[in-house]
Parts: C-alpha cells; sequence; structure tokens
C-alpha cells in the first residue's frame, strides 16, 4: 500500500499510458438520434403533461458513462400557455436554468456493444434547477445492430431541487413529477 | 354457539375509506429556530449520551433540553456535515461534504490535515476500528484509512468494486466493510497490507447497490440494498436472504436500525416502515402529527431505545410504537371512543357517540374504517360496551336498549333486551360458552345450551352487594367478580356469593383483574389500586401511580398490572415490584382514558378507548427497560471550566466549584429529579431539579461529588454518576510542610543544644582556667601569705624579744628610777628639815631688829634683809612642796 499522493501521480501517469490507446480504438458513443422526455403532474386537482423532443445525449460503451440534457424552454404541452410560461419563469426559472442534465454512470456491468436487453441502474447526478442530486434511475436498454433504444420511467420531487410551489397552487401541483424518458441513439463516431 | 361460515361474505363496507391514523408519537426538535428547517445528514450518539447531529448547518449537540452549536472555522463554513463518528478517546470527527474530516478540539471544529491531502468528494461514513485504525468512505473518491500518521486510499488498484461508497461496518474479525455501487468490499488490513474482498451479486447478494450495513443480531449481517431491500447475510455460510418473506415493494433503503425484534427502516418512497421480525409483520409511518416521514436520511437507536430520525427538514424522534394513537378518521367526528374490542381478524371495534365502526388495518400501514349496524334499527343506538367471545361473535352493549350479538363478517344482529333485567349495559365479560354483563340493574349471565342461549340474572336479592355493577370479570377458576358502585366486590364462585369491601377507601369499584399468579387486582374509585390477599384489600407500596383515578385496568400474562389514567398509563411489574410509566413523552395529551374501554387483542396488544381516538398499548414492543443516565457534564472552578477527570487535584484556593450534571432521558428530560451528595462535605443526598450545585470555600479535603437521576421520585434503582477530586491543603498545612518544621525543630533545637554545649564547654574552659588561675593566683597568696605569717610570727617572735627586752630595759629604768627617787628624798627631807630651819631664825632675829630705834641708814639695811629673808623662805617652801607633791605622786 502506498501513501495516497505517491499513489495518485502514479495512478494519473498510468491512465495517461493506457488511455491514448484505449481512446483511439474505441471512439464510438452512441448518441441521441431520436427522443422524446414527457412529464406529469398528476396532483389534486389538477393533471399537467408536457413533453420535449430536444434532447442530446450520448452513452460511451467503453466506460458505461452517460450524458444526457434537454432544453427546458422547448417543453410543449400543458394546460394552458400562461401554464407553460409560470413552468418556466416562476418555476423552473429557465432564463436562469436553460438545460436539465443527469450524467454519470451505468452500475450494472453490461457490455452495450452486444446486441441485447438490459435492465440497467444509471447513477448520476441529476441537476435541475441549478440543484445537483444524486440518482439513481432504473431505465431499459435494448441494443440492436448498433442502435441503442433506452425507455425509463422516473420520479423527481420537487423539494429536491429547491423549486417551491405556492400554498394556493399546491393542489394543482403535484410534489413528485413522474418523467418518462425515450430515446433511440446510435453509435457514432465522435 | 353456532359456527361463523368459513366462506367470507362481502362485507358491507358501506363507509369504507383510507387512513394513516395509526402512528406513534413522534416528537419534532429544532436545533435552530422553530421554522428555520435543518437538513439532518448524521446522527450519533457519544459514550456519555449526549447526541450529535451532523446538519447542513453545522454540528449540534443535545442533551435532551438543551441544543448547543457548534461553529467551524471558515474553511469548513460552507461545507455540510455528512458523516459522524466518536474515537476511542471520546472525541467527535465530522466527515464534510467537500471530502475534508474535521475533528471537535475544546469546543472548536478543526480541519484533519493528514500530510496526504484530503479526499475530494463528500465523506460518507467514519469509523475507527478496534485497533484505533480511522477509515473513512466517500462518495465516488473511495475509501481511505489513517494508519501511523499517513494517509492512505484504497481504490480500484486495490480492488475496490466502486468508487461510491454509502457506508462502513467492522465485522466480528475486524474487517472493515464498505458498502458499494457494485457491491460489498471487504478489506483486511493486516500487518500494514490491506486485501480487498468483493461481495455481489456472484456470491449471491440480490443486489449490488448497498447503502446500508449493519449488525443484525444472531451473527447475521444486515444489508441495506437499493432495490432488494433489506438483505441478512450470514458471514460464516456467506447466505444472503431477503429479510421481509415477502417480495420487497417498499423501494430502496436510506437506513435501519434494530430495535429488539424489530427494524425500523427509513425508505424515501413509503416512509418509516416498522418490521417486527417475531410476528413477521411490517406496517408504515408515512407520516405523523404533519410531518413526512419520507425524507429520512438517516436514523438512529439510542440508549434509551428512542428511534432518532434525521430528515432532510428536521429531527423527530419516537420511543417506540409502543404506544400507537388511532386518529378517528373522518373530520368532524365524534372522536370519543366509549368502548373497543378486538375481533379474530384483529379488526378493531370501536364505538363513539355516532355508532359502531370497525377499523382494519392493511398490510401496509394503511387503514379502512366501516360503519357497523347500518340500516338496522340499531344504527343510532349508544354502544357503550363491547366484547368479542371466543367464537368470534361480537356483543355489543347498548346504553338503554340491551345486548346485541353480531356476526363480525356478515353483520347478522340478534338483539336481547327482555331476557335481561336491566338494558344499561355497562361491561361484558365471558369465558368459553358463558357470557356475562354487567347492568345497572343486577348481573347477566348468558350460557350458550343446546343451540340456545340461556339466560340468568342476578340481582341484590339473589346476593350481589349491589345492582349497580361497572364491570363483570371472569377469572381462570371461572369464578366470577363484580365491581360494585358502592359495596366493594362481590364474587361468585360454586359457593354462592362473596362479598369483599375491607381494606377499600371507597366502596366504590370499577375494575377487577387477575395477575398471572391468579391474584385479584381492583381499582377502587379516586384511590388507586388494591390487591385482595386473604379476603382484604392491600395496598402494594411499590405500585406508585401517578394518578389515582384509574380509568381501566388490565393485566398481562407476563405479570403486569396495566392502569390507565388521565395522566397517562402506569405499569406495575407483580414480579419484579417495579413500576415504568407512559405519559406526556408518548404523545398522550389532551386525551383521557374512557371508564373501562379497554380490550386486549390476541398478542396482548392493549386497546383503549379515549375522549379521542384509540390508543394502542403494546409491552411487547417495548423491551427496553431504560432508566435515566446521570452524567457530569463540567466542573468549573471559579467560572473556568476544568478538565477534573484528568487533574482531580485542585489548589487550596482553587475551592470554589460549580458542577454542572445532567441525566440523559431523552424521551422526558424535563422530567427528571436529582439527588446529589458531595461525600466528605454533604451530610445527606440533596434533591433537586436543578442541573448545577456550587460548592464554595470548600476545606481541604478528598471528595466524591455523587449525583442521581429518576423520573420519578423514586430513587431506588437510579443510576448513580460520580466524580473524584481532592483539594490540596496550602503549603503550610501538608503534612511534608509539617515534617519540615518538625525537622527544622528538631535541628534547631539540636544545634542549640549542640551550641549550648558547646559553649558551655567553652565556658567551662574557661572557667577551669580561670579557676586554676584564681588557685594559682589563691595559692600564690597564700603562699604569701603564709610567707607574710612567717614573717609576721617572726616579727612577732621579734617583737616578743623587743618586748622582752623593753620589759627588762623598764625594769632597769623603774631601778635606775627607784634609785633616784630615793636620792630625790633624802634631798627633799634635807631641804625641808636642815634648809628651813636656820631660814627661820635669820627671819625672827630681822623681826627683833625692827623692834630697837636704828638711824635711817641702819633702818633701810635691815628692810633689804627680811625681803632676801622672805624670797629664800618661799624658794625653801617651794621645793618642799614640790617634794611633797612629788612623794605624793610617787610614794
Amino acid at each position: 500500500m502506498m501513501p495516497r499522493n505517491t499513489l495518485c501521480s502514479f495512478f494519473s501517469a498510468f491512465l495517461l499510458l493506457v488511455s491514448v490507446p484505449f481512446a483511439l480504438q474505441a471512439q464510438k458513443k452512441y448518441a441521441v438520434t431520436r427522443a422524446n422526455m414527457s412529464f406529469t403532474s398528476n396532483a389534486e386537482l389538477e393533471l399537467i403533461t408536457a413533453a420535449s423532443e430536444k434532447v442530446q445525449g450520448l452513452v460511451d460503451p467503453s466506460t458505461n458513462q452517460f450524458a444526457f440534457s434537454v432544453d427546458l424552454k422547448t417543453f410543449q404541452g400543458f394546460n394552458s400557455a400562461l401554464q407553460r410560461e409560470h413552468f418556466n419563469e416562476k418555476y423552473m426559472e429557465s432564463d436562469k436554468y436553460p438545460r436539465a442534465r443527469f450524467s454519470g454512470k451505468i452500475i450494472e456491468p453490461v457490455d452495450l456493444t452486444v446486441d441485447g436487453t438490459y435492465e440497467v441502474r444509471a447513477k448520476g447526478e441529476l441537476d435541475i434547477h441549478g440543484k445537483k442530486q444524486t440518482r439513481i434511475i432504473k431505465s431499459k436498454v435494448t441494443v440492436h445492430h448498433g442502435t441503442l433504444d433506452l425507455e425509463s420511467r422516473f420520479f423527481v420531487p420537487l423539494a429536491d431541487h429547491n423549486i417551491s410551489i405556492p400554498t394556493i397552487v399546491s393542489q394543482k401541483i403535484a410534489t413528485e413529477i413522474e418523467v418518462e424518458f425515450k430515446a433511440s441513439m446510435s453509435l457514432q463516431s465522435l | 354457539m353456532k359456527r361463523i361460515p368459513s366462506v367470507l361474505i362481502v362485507l358491507l363496507c358501506l363507509a369504507g375509506f383510507l387512513s394513516n391514523g395509526q402512528t406513534p408519537y413522534f416528537q419534532q426538535y429544532h436545533p435552530l429556530r422553530r421554522n428555520q428547517p435543518v437538513q439532518v445528514n448524521a446522527l450519533l450518539q457519544d459514550t456519555t449520551g449526549f447526541l450529535w447531529f451532523g446538519t447542513d448547518q453545522g454540528l449540534f449537540r443535545f442533551d435532551g433540553s438543551s441544543f448547543r452549536q457548534f461553529h467551524m472555522r471558515d474553511s469548513l463554513q460552507a461545507h455540510q456535515i455528512t458523516a459522524l463518528a466518536e474515537d476511542s478517546l471520546g472525541r467527535i470527527w465530522l466527515g464534510h461534504s467537500n471530502g475534508l474530516v474535521s475533528r471537535l478540539d475544546d469546543g472548536m471544529i478543526v480541519p484533519f490535515e493528514p500530510r496526504e491531502g484530503s479526499a475530494v468528494e463528500a465523506v460518507s461514513d467514519i469509523l475507527f476500528d478496534r485497533r484505533g485504525v480511522m477509515w473513512f468512505s466517500t462518495r465516488n473518491d473511495g475509501l481511505y484509512y489513517y494508519l501511523n500518521d499517513r494517509l492512505y486510499r484504497v481504490d480500484e488498484a486495490e480492488g475496490l468494486p466502486d468508487l461510491f461508497i454509502y457506508d462502513l461496518f467492522e465485522d466480528g474479525d475486524g474487517n472493515i466493510w464498505a458498502g458499494t455501487d457494485r457491491g460489498i468490499a471487504v478489506c483486511s488490513l493486516v500487518d500494514g497490507k490491506l486485501t480487498v474482498r468483493v461481495i455481489d451479486s456472484d456470491d449471491g447478494l440480490p443486489d449490488i447497490i448497498v447503502r446500508k450495513i449493519k449488525q443484525l443480531g444472531d451473527g447475521l449481517i444486515g444489508l441495506a440494498t437499493e432495490d432488494a431491500g433489506l438483505v441478512s447475510y450470514n458471514p460464516q455460510t456467506e447466505e444472503a436472504k431477503a429479510v421481509l418473506g415477502s417480495a420487497w415493494d417498499f423501494g430502496s433503503i436510506n437506513d435501519f436500525v434494530v430495535k429488539e425484534q424489530q427494524l425500523w427502516i427509513a425508505s424515501p418512497r413509503r416512509g418509516l416502515i416498522v418490521y417486527d421480525r417475531d410476528i413477521d409483520r411490517a406496517k408504515v409511518y408515512s407520516q405523523s402529527q404533519g410531518i413526512s416521514l419520507h425524507s429520512i436520511n438517516t436514523l438512529l437507536r439510542d440508549s434509551e431505545g428512542n428511534i432518532w430520525s434525521g430528515l432532510k427538514t428536521g429531527l423527530v424522534r419516537t420511543l417506540g410504537d409502543a404506544i400507537e394513537h388511532f386518529d378517528i378518521p373522518r373530520a368532524g367526528s365524534d372522536n370519543n371512543v366509549l368502548a373497543v374490542a378486538i375481533d379474530h381478524r384483529e379488526r378493531i371495534w370501536y364505538a363513539t357517540g355516532e355508532g359502531l365502526f370497525v377499523w382494519e388495518v392493511g398490510n401496509r400501514g394503511s387503514a379502512a374504517v366501516t360503519r357497523k349496524l347500518q340500516h338496522t334499527r340499531f344504527s343510532n343506538a349508544p354502544v357503550i360496551s363491547l366484547y368479542v367471545d371466543p367464537e368470534g361473535y361480537v356483543w355489543a352493549g347498548l346504553y338503554g336498549d340491551g345486548l346485541l350479538r353480531i356476526h363480525p363478517d356478515n353483520n347478522e344482529v340478534i338483539h336481547f333486551d327482555k331476557e335481561l333485567r336491566n338494558g344499561n349495559i355497562l361491561s361484558i365479560a365471558g369465558r368459553g360458552d358463558t357470557v356475562w354483563v354487567a347492568t345497572l340493574g343486577g348481573s347477566t349471565c348468558i350460557t350458550l345450551e343446546n343451540g340456545k342461549y340461556r339466560f340468568r340474572n342476578f340481582s341484590s336479592a339473589d346476593g350481589l352487594s349491589s345492582d349497580f355493577i361497572y364491570q363483570v370479570f371472569v377469572d381462570s377458576e371461572g369464578r366470577t367478580w363484580f365491581a360494585t358502585d358502592g359495596k366493594g366486590v362481590s364474587m361468585l364462585d360454586a359457593n354462592g356469593f362473596h362479598h369483599y369491601e375491607e381494606g377499600l377507601p371507597s366502596r366504590v369499584v370499577y375494575s377487577v383483574v387477575e395477575d398471572s399468579n391468579h391474584d385479584i387486582w381492583v381499582s377502587s374509585q379516586d384511590h388507586g389500586i388494591f390487591l385482595l390477599r386473604d379476603g382484604q384489600f392491600v395496598k402494594v407500596p411499590e405500585l406508585r401511580l401517578r394518578d389515582n383515578t384509574i380509568q381501566a385496568l388490565s393485566a398481562d400474562a407476563h405479570g403486569n398490572i396495566i392502569a390507565f389514567h388521565n395522566f397517562g398509563i402506569d405499569v406495575y411489574d407483580v414480579n419484579r415490584q417495579q413500576m415504568r410509566y407512559w405519559g406526556e413523552e408518548s404523545g398522550i395529551r389532551d386525551k383521557e382514558p374512557n371508564l373501562n374501554a379497554v380490550s386486549v387483542d390476541r398478542f396482548g396488544q392493549l386497546f383503549a378507548g379515549m375522549t379521542r381516538g384509540i390508543l394502542k398499548f403494546s409491552l411487547s414492543n417495548d423491551r427496553t427497560i431504560a432508566r435515566p443516565q446521570p452524567a457530569i457534564d463540567e466542573v468549573r472552578v471559579y467560572g473556568q471550566h476544568i478538565d477534573l477527570e484528568h487533574m482531580p487535584r485542585l489548589k487550596y484556593n482553587e475551592n470554589n466549584l460549580t458542577i454542572h450534571y445532567l441525566g440523559f432521558w431523552y424521551h422526558s428530560a424535563s422530567n427528571l429529579n436529582y439527588l446529589y451528595k458531595l461525600e466528605n462535605y454533604d451530610l445527606e443526598w440533596i434533591a433537586t431539579r436543578n442541573r448545577e450545585v456550587t460548592y464554595s470555600r470548600l476545606p481541604p479535603g478528598d471528595y466524591t461529588f455523587k449525583v442521581k437521576v429518576s423520573d420519578t421520585d423514586n430513587f431506588a434503582d437510579a443510576r448513580e454518576a460520580t466524580i473524584t477530586f481532592s483539594i490540596q491543603p496550602p503549603f503550610w498545612r501538608t503534612g511534608a510542610f509539617y515534617v519540615v518544621v518538625f525537622a527544622l525543630f528538631v535541628i534547631s533545637a539540636y544545634a542549640i543544644m549542640k551550641y549550648r554545649e558547646r559553649s558551655l564547654l567553652r565556658d567551662k574552659l574557661i572557667l577551669e582556667a580561670k579557676v586554676e588561675e584564681r588557685t594559682r593566683e589563691i595559692q600564690q597568696k597564700t603562699e604569701e601569705i603564709q610567707a607574710q605569717n612567717e614573717e609576721i610570727m617572726a616579727q612577732a617572735e621579734e617583737i616578743q624579744g623587743i618586748n622582752e627586752n623593753l620589759e627588762m630595759l623598764v625594769k632597769q629604768r623603774t631601778e635606775e628610777l627607784e634609785k633616784k627617787n630615793k636620792a630625790l628624798e633624802e634631798y627633799a627631807f634635807i631641804n625641808a628639815h636642815k634648809l628651813r630651819s636656820p631660814v627661820a631664825s635669820i627671819l625672827g632675829l630681822v623681826n627683833l631688829l625692827a623692834k630697837a630705834d636704828q638711824k635711817d641708814d641702819t633702818k633701810a639695811i635691815r628692810e633689804h634683809l627680811k625681803q632676801s629673808a622672805d624670797k629664800l623662805d618661799d624658794v625653801v617652801r617651794s621645793i618642799q612642796k614640790a617634794i611633797e607633791k612629788a612623794d605624793n605622786k610617787y610614794l
């Protein structure tokens, strides 16, 4: 066992040595070709849904790391235009925090270059409204001939991301928002 | 008695709805201001008993009544506390969200700065292993340990499956288990060499995300997983098994604690799950008193058995589920529960002024309430007593309208009224096929004979002491006891009625119970509980009630007498002769038990009808018999903190001491009484509710300060904390000083003696010299004197010689003189006699001439001749005289 600082420097040198040829060999990553992200707020008095297709994302099959982000202003739907305006201005503050992000790694040691259907858990930082939360999100991943289809459903508690709902509308907006995400990705050289 | 058809008949759920109204009491705490939320990330109880809270607002210490906040140096200010640990020296260590580790040092949080630097991600746990090695885990920066003043990092190179570590645990062999996203890393550090073994799905783990690892008891290790619930792992057989029998559907687990047979599990999706391992049942508390229990970050079971939940927005504590409060779910409804009974399907039948209801608890903690007797003519009849017979029928006693027998499932109702002497049914009891009812007109015994009920009425005319009967009770020997209003207790056995009232101050008896030793106990109006012994009622001195107005009395199979009164529940353990109390601290407030409205289910759980809802009391869920733990917090001398434990010797002028002590009794911190005594100073124990005492001007001596704490005023079993110290006497009152002084005295006395001796000696010598000198002198003088004497003698001899000589001379002279005198005498004789006669003849002739005439010339010659003759006569006379004189003189 070596002390930490010695160990770190040793390790970074080692990483540098091995990562160069590795990076050259496996540059191909899955990138989003088509996606749909929708959310539902199922409150006592009102059901609100909205969706966006402007989702960007990458999955690196060599490291099983991933990153997704969505432009909040592109969400369409809602029950009224005013509601959408409130969503962007009051709750999400889309001017200040234009994108929601989720990036991290896939916990299960799956090989996403091999065809098949995998139930995986993606662990990473969910960054919404400028507040990061470490989350584990279950997803179903299907790999078929260089394409990757992804399906996921999860809940976002508003309190986790410092989104406060005025008491007056508390019966119209759920405290947990259900998010459904589907994406088709293809292996691309980047 | 008819058997209930085995086919379940569809319930008449006319008023069914779901509720979560069954919870224990959760006390909420506010480390800061009341409305200021605090995110609690880490909980710790130190060995003294203090609770420590690591939060996003810093570190807090809690003693049950007050919080103390510890401030951090600027470098730590912005970073939340994410982990807490206590080392073997009792120091508190903190892990922060930026990877730093710090330590509480003299009231300040100071960073721990090893030369190797610090972690870069949040610290998730800190652990001191049995050898004192500090380990800390991080969220995505691996595992660290600190050994021999060096910090080492464990990562993939050592075989760590993942850098994200949730929790650390030390097993019985001293191995450190790290729960990660990819299984458990079991690290063993032998002779400075670390090896890592991984337990994951290949070893049968149902889920590789392991968020918490704790001891489960019986050598099993509990693993809280992300998706597979709680898993028990046997390190001997390496077998992993789900703890809850059924499939886990409570979501991920943030933390769990073991409380005797129960597991308390924090699930972000469902709330707080309580799983009873003995009866394999789980229930869920999702919220209590408006506090959501979903966002529990961390759990702690303290030494008293309290369960502390650190929430995202605060802190709550519960004493456990010994007491659960059932709030009558419908808003605005009458929640004064007059009677309760538990049926064979563990449904709670209860009666309020609005009617009869059944509360059915689902598997997941939810409850459905159904109204009974609807669409019958008894729908509004006031039920005041309930009983479930061994066949499962529910008997409901009405107020004035007789008795109902209700089929628990098909709701078939049989009404008895005319058969009874009186229609006011205050109590129903039974045994086997016999049902007894107590009424305001005596008692009725109902027996099932040949499929028909037979009624026998008893009144004062038959031997009952009174017709007003509060309660009827059938004991284990089949005797029937009647608690009467004003006439003591009647008992009916094969020999007829017997009366007991001697020893009761009030003859009004509310309730009769039998304990596990088959002794009969009664509650008497306003006078507490009495034991029937040899036909007389006696008070048991150890049975100390907080209130003598007992509303309901019960006894269990373990020898406990359980009394309900307006201040809570008092339990007397007959065998141990010990009292235990539950009250406001368990949430029993603003609710009072209704008279004899108590019922027991088959698990021994009691259900009491209260003025507000139902209270469930389960002694078996509270096996921890805790007592308040006293501790001496601080000792100050003239206002300055001193560490008496390490420096128990005080100087003579450090004799003004203030001792701060306290009792740890988190579930009722304000109700503590103390007894203290300073041994060697105080003569008696001193009772107080203060938490400090000051002693001024303590004389030097050895002292032991003792403090006892009790939540009652009985200190018989109270624990004691002591601290020993001594006040040193001033140096002039020390033995050493006395010895020195004595020695000095002795030495000086000796010196003086010696000095005197020496001076005496010297004086003696001088004196001797002097004496010698004097002696010599004297000798000399003596010699001189002797010489003088001799001289004197010589002189004397000489003088004698001279004298002799003189005498001879004198004789000689005298002889000479005598000769001269003879001559002189001859001369005088001649003078007188021969000379004088011629002179006298001349003088006669002169005188004759004078007469003859003579011429002038011859006259002148005669005159001259006379003159000359006179002169010669005178001379002869004077010579005569002179000789005569001499004769006289010498003769």
